[in-house]
């Protein structure tokens, strides 16, 4: 082939791109044996959901369950096993569920479908809103810059700058927003490190710093996690019981301030304890500083916008709802046009939404047709201690967390924990938190939580590194949940046990 | 030709070696069929001892008294025709034993015997790079070729490319436009990227066997025969990934061609110990001019130790078939007393029809398996 061939494309051109699905390939190298069997768990799962499902709903119903109450159960038990196992995406799950309420006679299907019309729906859709204002019009980034260049030029400064900031953003914005945001920053702080300081821990710190700070901040309220507005839901639609913005908070807070100081602790002592350079990544944050210039009138907007509504929910949530102040601030950032749909488009997780419709009916068919009822009464012949019961739930959640998706965990648990809350005369408000919290509180694998997937993909860390310090921070978080929740909690009035404060 | 004729491999070695005397196909080479479906490759020599005979009833190779029958690769007409794009097909593909090769780059010599390029002499290939054919005109040609059955598989060779992918970019859309038109197997001969997912993306896109070919056995031949090799590639990113393809295409689909002569046997052997101990074919290249004044009979031993090495080893020798310039592993087994029956069952399975349809729906089953993407598991963590 010489070089004067006509009509060949020269290879000093333009170099091509890879076809997208090629970027993120990878082949499993395992024995055949092993992959063919993982690609057949999922079938296996899924044959196994249906198997549960249609042995239940053709078992004749036990004493104290109503036929509908068993059909919930029925459609509960195949949930469950395809939201824990994954064998469908949580979404198709969700839809599924709703879906199958109205099929099998567990309520009018009018009602299952009426049930996804939840106010925690409409509060988690506008949050996802709110931000993507924050992230679009630089707010986040220039937020995160700032303090980074302000409080980050020693090593340890830099670890407690990233970590502090990402916590306390994940109280205003989802935590995975938050990572969206901090993310690309700590990144190209870790990549400016010297080759020497890259061998070291410290850039495992710096990711750890992101991913737990965001983590540990986003049980903090309503707004850090999708799977609070979740809870809410499912409680409110079960039993009629609320939480308002500023109780929720009130009861979180101190929980979060010691994990934030046992994270610190951990951080420092496994990851960053040794003396490393970083005038570099200081220089890089230096030029993203002046890279921002002043702050825009739409940043300015913005952050008002945000604190308007904070405020809102903290004095007027009894009033006018989460959700219906949440829209209220998104109507006025499309007013002043500080958001555009299409930016709407790419940012909402569309299919959170729609699992949360189909969560929040099944949580309510199961108290509606006491089928949550039955399963406690099942359960509660175990132990006769709420203590212990909490004890195990928030275990349960907090494990359960590490490895499955935290809606799923709420979804999966919540309704049992709420059916079971009579019995035991437990403060209804006090038991959701007792399950939701520690979901959200993942600290080892990278599949529990955006944030962690995040702090994976910068190359950084090894699952190995984390176990032990990993380890350390769920028992922290599980003693200082059950301290809170029996010391601090009574005395606002949340329980754990009803009518104790 | 008394031990030749009843060893097809040493033939091929002989004619290899000595050329063949054929004054009807002017100068050039020859690809013929000996027996046992042995593909060879022969230099038109005058003064060779090989005398091919056409006649009625079939080409015969005459070597004194001694006759053995031959099938040529008869002409094929795709050789004349021209692409939508106006270029002869002949020039874009070739067909070489049971493969339509295509060179995609005219800068690099890439095993091709007789062919050594600038790269290969010490420079690298940044002033006059190659170009590469149109994928419409490519598959223009191998469509020709395959009407005509001439070929069955696709072998695509990537000369030396600046880049950490080796070229992989370029070569994709040529992979994606043969998947969509073809039903066959897609090998692809280059040299090794210095980006290693690169491996898993040419698995990933279609390819289904790759080599790399070390040519020379150890550093120091590659530096002495293949000085600009050993400088802008080195022996390591070859055995990295030799190493790493090994593990992640089927057994046997990674192959290594080592030529005879550029390095001494004792290197060739252990290279061969060393390749197949990672999970990677060898195959013995066998390059006239290097090999110089040695007897085909004195390439006994490294046949002998070919098949030995790739038997031990437990590697599927299927993947390396109908190479008329190298000696394969299942060839090898002529040089071997008592040779396991079971690979050739295997190898034999996999060449007719419905073994061949077997082999690749179960190469296109392989890669659905073990192929996936990394974003599915980001995607379940909701962000």
């Amino acid at each position: 082939m010489s070089a004067s061939q006509p009509g060949k494309d020269p290879l000093g051109g333009p170099e091509p791109q890879l076809p997208p699905e090629l970027l993120d390939v990878e082949v499993d190298t395992r024995p055949l044996a092993m992959v063919l069997l993982s690609h057949s768990l999922r079938f296996i799962l899924l044959a196994a959901g249906a198997a549960v499902f249609g042995f239940i709903l053709q078992a004749t119903p036990p004493p104290g369950l109503s036929q509908a109450g068993e059909r919930a159960l029925a459609v509960f038990a195949l949930c469950v096993i395809y939201w824990v196992s994954g064998a469908l995406p949580l979404v198709i799950t969700g839809l599924l569920a709703i879906v199958l309420l109205g099929i099998c006679g567990v309520m009018p299907a009018r009602t299952a479908y009426s049930l996804f019309g939840s106010e925690a729906v409409f509060f988690v859709l506008a949050a996802f809103m709110l931000a993507a204002a924050v992230n679009y019009r630089g707010l986040g980034r220039r937020v995160a810059v700032i303090v980074f260049a302000r409080y980050g030029r020693t090593p340890t400064g830099l670890v407690r700058a990233i970590y502090l900031l990402s916590a306390l953003m994940s109280f205003l914005i989802p935590e995975h927003a938050v990572a969206a945001i901090v993310f690309p920053i700590v990144l190209n702080v870790a990549d400016s490190l010297e080759p020497a300081a890259r061998r070291t821990r410290y850039p495992t710190a710096l990711f750890l710093a992101m991913a737990w700070g965001t983590n540990i901040g986003g049980i903090a309220t309503l707004l850090g996690g999708a799977r609070g507005p979740l809870a809410l839901g499912i409680l409110t639609e079960a039993t009629g019981v609320s939480i308002s913005f500023i109780r929720w908070s009130a009861a979180t807070l101190p929980l979060v301030a010691i994990l934030l100081l046992v994270g610190y602790l951990v951080l420092t002592a496994f990851f960053a304890f040794e003396p490393v350079n970083i005038e570099p990544s200081v220089a890089a944050i230096a030029r993203r500083r002046s890279q921002l210039g002043r702050i825009s009138f739409e940043e300015t907007a913005v952050a008002l916008v945000l604190a308007v509504t904070v405020v809102a929910w903290s004095v007027a949530s009894q009033r006018f709802g989460l959700a219906g102040i949440a829209i209220l601030a998104v109507v006025a950032l499309f007013v002043f046009e500080l958001l555009s749909w299409q930016e709407v488009e790419g940012h909402v997780n569309w299919g959170i939404i729609l699992m949360y419709g189909g969560a929040i009916a099944l949580g309510s068919a199961l108290e509606r047709s006491k089928a949550a009822a039955f399963m406690a009464q099942r359960i509660a012949k175990k132990t006769s201690s709420p203590f212990i019961l909490l004890a195990a739930l928030s275990l349960t959640a907090q494990i359960l967390g590490e490895t499955l998706s935290h809606s799923a965990v709420v979804a999966s648990i919540l309704p049992v924990g709420l059916g079971l809350a009579g019995r035991f005369g437990l403060d209804l408000r006090g038991l959701t938190l007792a399950i939701t919290l520690p979901a959200g509180l993942t600290y080892i694998m990278p599949v529990s939580t955006p944030a962690n997937a995040l702090a994976y993909s910068g190359g950084y860390l090894r699952t190995r590194d984390l176990i032990l310090p990993g380890i350390i921070l769920i028992v922290a978080s599980w003693i200082g949940l059950n301290l809170v929740m029996h010391f601090y909690w009574p005395l606002i009035g949340m329980g754990p046990i009803a009518g104790k404060a | 030709m008394d031990q030749t004729a009843k060893n097809p491999v040493l033939l091929k070695l002989d004619l290899a070696l000595q050329g063949i005397d054929a004054p009807a196909f002017g100068t050039g080479f020859l690809e013929l069929q000996l027996e046992g479906e042995i593909c060879a490759r022969a230099k038109i020599n005058p003064a060779s001892p090989f005398k091919l005979m056409r006649g009625a009833q079939g080409d015969t190779l005459h070597r004194g008294d001694t006759q053995s029958a031959v099938r040529l690769t008869p002409p094929l007409e795709y050789v004349s025709r021209v692409s939508r794009g106006g270029i002869k097909l002949g020039n874009i593909a070739a067909v070489r034993g049971a493969y339509a090769v295509v060179e995609l780059n005219g800068g690099c010599g890439l095993s091709m015997p007789g062919r050594v390029c600038a790269l290969c002499r010490g420079r690298e290939l940044t002033e006059k790079p190659g170009e590469m054919w149109p994928v419409e005109d490519v598959i223009d040609a191998l469509g020709a070729i395959f009407n005509e059955g001439a070929a069955e598989f696709v072998l695509f060779q990537l000369g030396y490319i600046p880049g950490d992918d080796a070229g992989l970019k370029r070569l994709i859309p040529y992979v994606e436009a043969v998947r969509r038109h073809f039903d066959t197997i897609v090998a692809l001969s280059m040299h090794p990227p210095a980006d290693i997912r690169s491996i898993e993306r040419a698995y990933a896109s279609g390819i289904d066997a790759i080599s790399y070919n070390l040519e020379a056995a150890d550093a120091d031949s590659l530096q002495a025969h293949f000085p600009g090799r050993a400088r802008f590639i080195g022996r390591s990113r070859y055995m990295h990934s030799l190493s790493h393809a090994a593990k992640v295409f089927p057994s046997g689909a990674v192959l290594c061609e080592l030529t005879v002569g550029t390095s001494p046997d004792d290197k060739i052997c252990e290279a061969m110990a060393e390749l197949t101990e990672i999970g990677v074919l060898p195959v013995l290249g066998v390059d006239p001019e290097r090999i110089g004044q040695r007897t085909a009979q004195a390439l006994f031993p490294l046949g002998q130790r070919l098949f030995d090495e790739v038997h031990k080893a437990g590697l599927n020798m299927s993947w390396a078939r109908d190479l008329s310039h190298a000696i394969t592993p299942m060839e090898a087994r002529y040089f071997v007393g008592n040779a396991p029956q079971l690979p050739l069952l295997l190898h034999n399975l996999s060449k007719n029809r419905l073994g061949a349809l077997a082999t690749r729906s179960l190469a296109k089953m392989r890669r659905r398996l073990r192929v996936r993407w990394v974003r599915a598991s980001f995607d379940s963590s909701h962000l």
